[in-house]
């Protein structure tokens, strides 16, 4: 079934679509991840117009993220004020990141830009999960929270100003931390249509020393708003947020995560983590082929409506 | 059912036309294609008649902006857009038909000079510096991928004479057509001359939901946002509900 998209304006097959959002939608219900990386590289390869591919990606993640944050909150597991101070540096990175986008539009560098970040961030984190995935097959019950509690967060994050209290976490740290790693999120919420989860989930964990069992929950909290937050701006100021595609990107992640979530208790852990950062160098590696191998076609047109 | 009835009126208004006096007219069959979200291309059907033996050609052209044709060049192994060019006043949307081989008609010169013909898409770069065969590749790759969006034709389309005066053209605009006012010209020519010419204007507008939609994103992108995330929220709600439920 086609369908019009009407800020898009074109028209796709509804079936692929659904098909790929519900396939991520299975995977971020095993992995609990939102998986906007890997939604957003499909639409701009499909031929979504990358603007229109984030703006409207960062409003499926508000789906994904609120339908995430009510378990955690039913059982208590988010930490609300550091969720909050979070959101003020994600606030101010979406602003920014909204701005860079802008720019790197009218300079014609957009799509460079989404995709060199995509092959910095994915391939770290891809060998990093495949790294601490090979180590933990060798390397039998080792607990990961003890390790996380023996870590020391490093003297210049202890030392900074505008100490606040998080009775929650249980935490004394400078406001800047949760601040900062906000921030992060905004950027990458505005800049490339993710949550960010994959980043923030171990920042949070590393740099602040933050209890495992909030850092999820609390996450997907602040999550909700910065995408949120980035969704409204996209709209406002570039128009590039397609509801219709926005739809049939909702109905088939949630669907996708249900199926997942079913699934999640059945796969093994180490397993999946293996198989889940292999697709993330897959993505990796495709996209490096997109920056690094001559394209057939060298020449892009842009329609300049808006002006 | 509709659309043929609608083409034999046009067909019943305009004959009566081409017998009373030399004239050359033509009417579209529809002033208006209404792009709905299930929109996935339309016809444009052109009726039209004359006096006379003379051939007959047809243009559609779209609206007109601005259009940046980039190019990629590799910086350190990575490909980037490093160089632009930027033509006005491109149609977006361009198709032509003819009722004989091009030879019999006139010159594709002249024919370039109406508008008529693979000639005719010829655009003014923007304050060009680069000369003329610095700006022809990156003429002829807009060329290119408006062809492959269908909105630029390959070769002629063919005008049909349904009677001896009375002829038809058929265009086919793809489910990724610009939107706006669309233009038909028909132009009449004698010896390789034109004698004369007539044109019509249709309406390509999104229309019902669709039309709703984009105009709410245009005009009140703010609140548009709003509702996006109001829907997300409620989306995510609801799934949770379910996954609860079971």
């Amino acid at each position: 079934m086609q369908v019009y998209l009407p800020i898009a304006e074109m028209a796709v097959s509804a079936e692929t679509i659904f098909l790929v959002s519900a396939v991520v939608g299975f995977l971020s219900g095993i992995f609990g991840i939102g998986g906007g990386f890997l939604t957003t590289p499909f639409l701009i390869f499909y031929g979504i117009p990358p603007a229109i591919a984030v703006g409207t990606q960062a409003t499926q993640l508000v789906a994904s993220s609120f339908a995430g944050v009510l378990g955690y909150l039913q059982r208590g597991h988010v930490d609300v004020k550091m969720g909050l101070v979070m959101l003020v540096g994600g606030f101010l990175g979406s602003l920014i990141g909204i701005g860079l986008f802008q720019l790197l539009k009218i300079f014609g560098q957009i799509d460079f830009a989404i995709s060199a970040l995509y092959i910095i961030l994915l391939g770290s984190i891809g060998m990093l999960m495949l790294i601490e995935s090979f180590g933990a097959l060798l390397v039998k019950k080792r607990t990961m929270r003890s390790e996380f509690n023996a870590l020391r967060i490093s003297p210049f994050l202890a030392g900074l100003p505008y100490k606040m209290r998080f009775p929650r976490s249980k935490l004394y740290i400078s406001a800047l931390v949760p601040g900062g790693i906000g921030f992060v999120g905004g950027l990458l919420a505005s800049v490339l249509g993710i949550g960010g989860g994959f980043l923030l989930v171990p920042a949070m964990i590393y740099m602040m020393g933050m209890p495992g069992l909030l850092v999820v929950g609390t996450s997907l909290f602040q999550m909700i708003f910065t995408t949120g937050f980035a969704t409204i701006l996209h709209a406002a100021t570039s128009h590039t947020v397609d509801i219709m595609l926005a739809i049939v990107l909702v109905i088939g992640g949630v669907i996708g995560a249900q199926i997942g979530l079913t699934v999640a208790p059945m796969v093994k852990g180490v397993f999946a983590r293996i198989v889940f950062a292999l697709i993330v160098l897959g993505v990796c590696v495709q996209m490096i082929g997109h920056l690094f191998i001559q394209p057939a076609e060298l020449f892009s047109t842009v329609l300049w409506m808006d002006e | 059912m509709m659309r043929a009835a609608r083409l034999i009126m046009v067909a019943l208004l305009l004959l009566p036309l081409s017998a009373r006096a030399a004239t050359f007219a033509i009417d579209v069959a529809e002033q208006t294609v209404d792009i709905t979200t299930g929109f996935s291309g339309s016809h444009v059907v052109v009726f039209g008649s004359r006096v006379g033996e003379g051939p007959v050609a047809i243009t559609l052209k779209g609206p007109r902006h601005d259009v940046t044709v980039r190019k990629k060049a590799p910086v350190l192994g990575a490909w980037m857009n490093r160089h632009s060019v930027r033509f006005e006043n491109v149609p977006l949307y361009y198709d032509f038909a003819y009722s004989a081989p091009v030879k019999q008609i006139a010159a594709e010169s002249i024919l370039a000079q109406y508008g008529i013909g693979m000639l005719a898409l010829n655009f003014n770069a923007e304050n060009s510096r680069k000369a003329d065969d610095e700006t022809k590749p990156f003429q002829e790759a807009l060329i290119r991928t408006k062809q492959a969006q269908l909105q630029f034709p390959r070769v002629e389309k063919e005008i049909r004479f349904i009677a001896p005066n009375l002829f038809r053209a058929d265009f086919y605009l793809p489910a990724s057509v610009p939107v706006g006012e669309y233009t038909v010209e028909a132009f009449y020519f004698e010896g390789g001359k034109l004698k004369e010419q007539d044109r019509k204007t249709m309406q390509i507008a999104q229309v019902g939901t669709s039309a709703a939609l984009r105009g709410f994103a245009r005009e009140s992108g703010f609140t548009y946002g709003f509702v996006c995330v109001a829907l997300a929220v409620f989306a995510g709600w609801f799934s949770n509900r379910v996954r609860r439920r079971a």
